[in-house]
């Protein structure tokens, strides 16, 4: 009998193999076991398996061990005050964190000013070039925010892990203020995407109050959450050992409403300083040339609100700072005077680099304007007085020296520059650099255009006599400083300060009524701008950056080994407050990491908006008259023509066209 | 070779942030530990005083943050310079040792002439300096201008909240009335003069033991058997300034520095047994 192969396996047949092959494998095991326990080899010494085999080295361990669990068990809980990261340590990791995440927030909260102020003067102006200019910013937000609430968790949780005991203090004081907190937390995030996605699909002035609410509310976001910082520095509304007696005076405490203005005007400078930096990204990466004149105004814009935010901003510093001498003298000159003076200096090539940078950008920008340009032979001038008052910021009281240079000296004090290292040397410096700014910015307004007015030349002199006479008064009080006492000086910064607000508000008045119906001499060619101006801008955003870093850590680093200053004191190992050279490294670490992130969103960002520019049809028919157009103009020496340059823009003008309604 | 924008831009952000953390590294480099409370042995001299209150003014005590030794014209705040000569003659009626216990203690009682009020207690945080630390800075600020006096274990006017008016009070306004209350002066022809040894009759004298460890007394105080154990010297010493309930006139009136010094010295001995 011959066995034949089925030619074909049925399922049954399969299960069945299944079946049998499982139940052979599980008798081979069992068997192997079998055998194994019964049939195998037993050395001399190894017992059977039921003899418990116990040295006494394995006694001793079994009963370590349930020592060490009955230990485990009665253990009490006990919270501990502190815990390390390895390696950097808790102080530096949650510094970075922190920073970062201030950063990110100071993003989020000034993008929506920025976009607003732009918002509503293409609303007053009709220019949809502004619309474009926001709509486009206020897509950068929502990455933006992500990231914030991202370093906002792991800032949250690190403060809970790392530092329990203050971190439980704190959310005690400030309890009340939490749920406050939290709700606006969703307002803003339900406004926002409200602002975004509603573009161009409600009325503009529903809209702008829109954007107004969702400004309001995170300004009153960042007031809560600098009355726990402020708190920190400046303490209030709590016994001497740390009781709360009231929380509004906890909150209302002496460095609060300062660091609120200080931190919402630097919010306006930053928010343009960024928003002047992609701008450039986008100017620098640009393929036509009506992307160009798109991204230089839009850099132009940028860099105009950032300027605008500066210039008040030293007057918000002198205030912060007369707050801490006011809460506490020891407070104040270990600030000015004490460990942190030399921070200071480093402040001082900081804001230096960015009024150089904002004066080289503005005079650069002289150059896309056509005809003349009357301003060009006072550059020079300007440079000198804005370098020299830098060099005086600059200057040390007491330069590093070697004990011999010392001696030489006759002490620690250079005997001709300590005079250029007091507040009257600084304050005349800082409030001569404003008002060169300032001129640098009325030239660049200038140029071009010529004023028709009757009156134009008076008004010229009276302007130049208005600059030289508040320049004249600020060097006075700088000089007479150094004559009087200590107690009457110290409030000459008033009068200086006072003195150049005046002259800026007063010449501006007279230059918007002088240009009024001015004629215009050649037009403005945007995109006409060398790529080093573009280079600039995002040097200038890297040095605000680098100059929050640096401000923020002088913020928190004054109160030194106090995690409440005075009162609930830091005694981790991270307590001592390092060096400027390590507190510089952080800085700029932080300053990197951030720069690769919202370089990110930049990318992304321009990944949405370029392909919907070059998506439109119209877009590029415009394109090929616009390049005619430009050649035309660059073979008679301009670039191209602004009615056409409009034209194109309006064009492009992004969700206008879909949801319309502006 | 065109060098890419994103090149160009990482090249742009490197350079800068390593431009400013190289100035960050010219200027000096300070590392600012928190202080350490200082303690004085009880064999210190006066010499260790003032050199431990040299390092407390430049150190922990911030002091030279804002005084300065020896220089004149517009000054933030008085120059400490011969203040040891200075300190007597500021206040009228203060003697130079309560008026340099009084600027640390109380800066604001009074303002030297053409300087604006703005220094802390320096006895409170942040700053915080111990009363013995206090003894140490004085001890070297007498050392500008004049000698330092100061010694271990000395009160000074204000330290634990004491008046000066209540030491002088305790004083007895005899012949150690509008001296500093300290224990320098120690008037030997006093009864119970010298160093506590046995008993002191300055208990019995002023009736220390009717209300002390008299089972009888009504309302009976605390038991001063191992008091010196309970409470530290400069507790006791306060007690016995500043003592509550307030004690009678006859002993308020009549008991002088040396006295309290003594009973002070006394009671600190009496330990607890075993």
């Amino acid at each position: 009998m011959r066995f034949e192969m089925p030619k074909k396996l049925t399922a049954g047949m399969v299960i069945g193999l299944l079946v049998v092959a499982a139940v052979g494998l599980l008798l081979l095991v069992e068997g192997a076991q079998w055998m194994d326990s019964s049939l195998g080899y037993r050395g001399p010494l190894e017992a059977g398996p039921d003899t418990e085999l116990e040295t006494p080295r394995d006694r001793q361990l079994a009963r370590e061990e349930a020592e060490a669990a009955e230990e485990a068990m009665g253990r009490e809980l006990v919270e501990p005050e502190y815990r390390e990261v390895p390696y950097v340590g808790s102080r530096t990791a949650i510094w970075v964190i922190a920073q970062l995440k201030l950063l990110f927030a100071a993003f989020v909260l000034a993008v929506p000013m920025f976009v607003l102020i732009i918002e509503f003067m293409g609303y007053r102006s009709g220019d949809k070039r502004y619309d474009r200019l926001a709509y486009e910013f206020t897509s950068l937000l929502s990455p933006a925010f992500a990231m914030t609430a991202g370093f906002g968790g792991v800032m949250t949780f690190m403060l809970i892990v790392l530092y329990p005991k203050f971190t439980s203090y704190l959310l005690g004081v400030f309890s009340p203020t939490l749920l406050p907190y939290f709700i606006l937390l969703f307002a803003e995030a339900a406004l926002f995407y409200t602002y975004y996605l509603t573009w161009g699909k409600i009325g503009p002035k529903k809209h702008l109050f829109l954007g107004l609410m969702l400004n309001l509310v995170g300004t009153a976001l960042m007031f809560i959450a600098n009355a726990w910082l402020t708190f920190m520095t400046s303490p209030a509304g709590i016994s001497e050992k740390g009781a709360v007696i009231s929380v509004w005076d906890a909150v209302n405490n002496y460095t609060w409403m300062p660091i609120n203005i200080h931190r919402l005007i630097a919010n306006v400078a930053f928010g343009g300083s960024i928003a002047a930096a992609y701008a450039a990204y986008q100017f620098l990466t640009a393929k036509t040339p009506a992307e160009r004149a798109h991204y230089d105004w839009m850099g132009y814009i940028g860099n105009f609100v950032a300027v605008i935010g500066l210039l008040p901003l030293p007057f918000a510093g002198y205030w912060l700072a007369s707050e801490i001498y006011a809460f506490n003298q020891t407070m104040g000159i270990t600030m000015m005077g004490g460990a942190f003076s030399w921070l200071f200096i480093i402040q001082a090539i900081l804001i230096g680099n960015l009024f150089l940078g904002i004066n080289y950008y503005l005079w650069l920008g002289m150059g896309r304007v056509e005809g003349k340009k009357a301003g060009k032979p006072l550059i020079p001038v300007l440079l000198g007085v804005i370098t020299l008052c830098f060099i005086v910021w600059a200057t040390p009281r007491s330069p590093i020296s070697t004990p011999e240079e010392m001696a030489a000296m006759g002490g620690s004090s250079h005997p001709v520059l300590q005079f250029l290292g007091v507040m009257s040397a600084k304050n005349t410096a800082v409030n001569l650099i404003i008002l060169a700014t300032f001129v640098s910015f009325l030239l660049y307004r200038r140029t071009g255009k010529r004023p028709t007015a009757r009156w134009a030349k008076t008004g010229n002199l009276a302007q130049t006599a208005i600059l030289l006479l508040g320049a004249s008064i600020v060097l006075f009080f700088g000089i007479y400083g150094y004559f009087v006492e200590a107690r009457v000086r110290i409030f000459f910064s008033i009068p200086m300060v006072l003195t150049v607000l005046f002259v800026m508000l007063i010449v501006t008045f007279i230059d918007v009524l002088l240009l009024r119906n001015s004629k215009e001499t050649g037009e403005t060619r945007w995109g006409n701008m060398p790529p080093r101006a573009q280079y600039v801008l995002i040097f200038l955003a890297v040095t605000f950056t680098w100059l929050m870093g640096l401000m923020g850590y002088v913020r928190s680093g004054l109160r030194q080994h106090w995690h409440v200053y005075g009162v609930i004191r830091d005694t981790s190992a991270g307590a001592y407050t390092p060096t400027l050279g390590y507190a510089t490294k952080v800085v700029s670490v932080t300053v990197l990491i951030f720069f690769v992130l919202i370089g990110f969103i930049f990318w992304l960002a321009s990944l949405a908006h370029k392909k919907k520019l070059h998506t439109k049809e119209l877009v590029a028919e415009t394109e090929a008259t616009y390049e005619a157009e430009a050649a035309a103009a660059a073979s008679s020496g301009g670039m191209l023509p602004e009615g056409a340059q409009r034209s194109r823009t309006d064009l492009d003008g992004g969700h206008d066209g879909e949801g319309g309604g502006r | 070779m065109r060098i890419p924008v994103g090149v160009k831009l990482l090249a742009l952000l490197l350079g800068s942030t390593l431009f400013y953390t190289w100035v960050g590294s010219l200027v000096p480099q300070k590392e600012v530990r928190p202080p350490e409370v200082v303690e004085l042995a009880e064999d210190m001299s006066t010499d260790d005083l003032v050199n431990i209150g040299q390092e407390i003014f430049v150190g922990k005590g911030l002091c030279s943050t804002c005084h300065t030794i020896g220089s004149s014209g517009a000054l933030r705040f008085p120059d400490l310079g011969g203040i040891a000569n200075t300190a007597a003659e500021r206040e009228p009626g203060v003697d130079a040792l309560t008026y340099l216990a009084q600027s640390i203690y109380r800066p604001n009682e009074f303002i030297v002439p053409g300087f604006n009020p703005g220094m802390p207690a320096i006895d409170k945080p942040p700053i915080g300096l111990s009363d013995d630390e206090i003894l140490a800075v004085i001890a070297y600020l007498q050392t500008l201008g004049g000698t330092a006096t100061m010694e271990v274990g000395m009160q000074l006017p204000y330290a634990g909240g004491v008046e000066p008016s209540e030491m002088q009070a305790a004083a007895g306004g005899g012949e150690d009335a509008g001296e500093p209350y300290t224990p320098g002066a120690v008037d030997s022809a006093e009864p119970g003069g010298g160093a506590a040894a046995g008993s002191s009759p300055l208990l019995a004298r002023y009736g220390c033991n009717e209300c002390h460890d008299n089972p009888d007394a009504p309302g009976r105080a605390s038991s001063l058997a191992g008091v010196g154990s309970r409470l530290g010297r400069g507790e006791i010493q306060r007690w016995l300034t500043d003592h509550d309930p307030p004690l009678p006139a006859s002993y308020t009136s009549e008991i002088t520095l040396a006295q309290v010094r003594d009973l002070t010295d006394y009671l600190s001995a009496l330990k607890e047994q075993g």
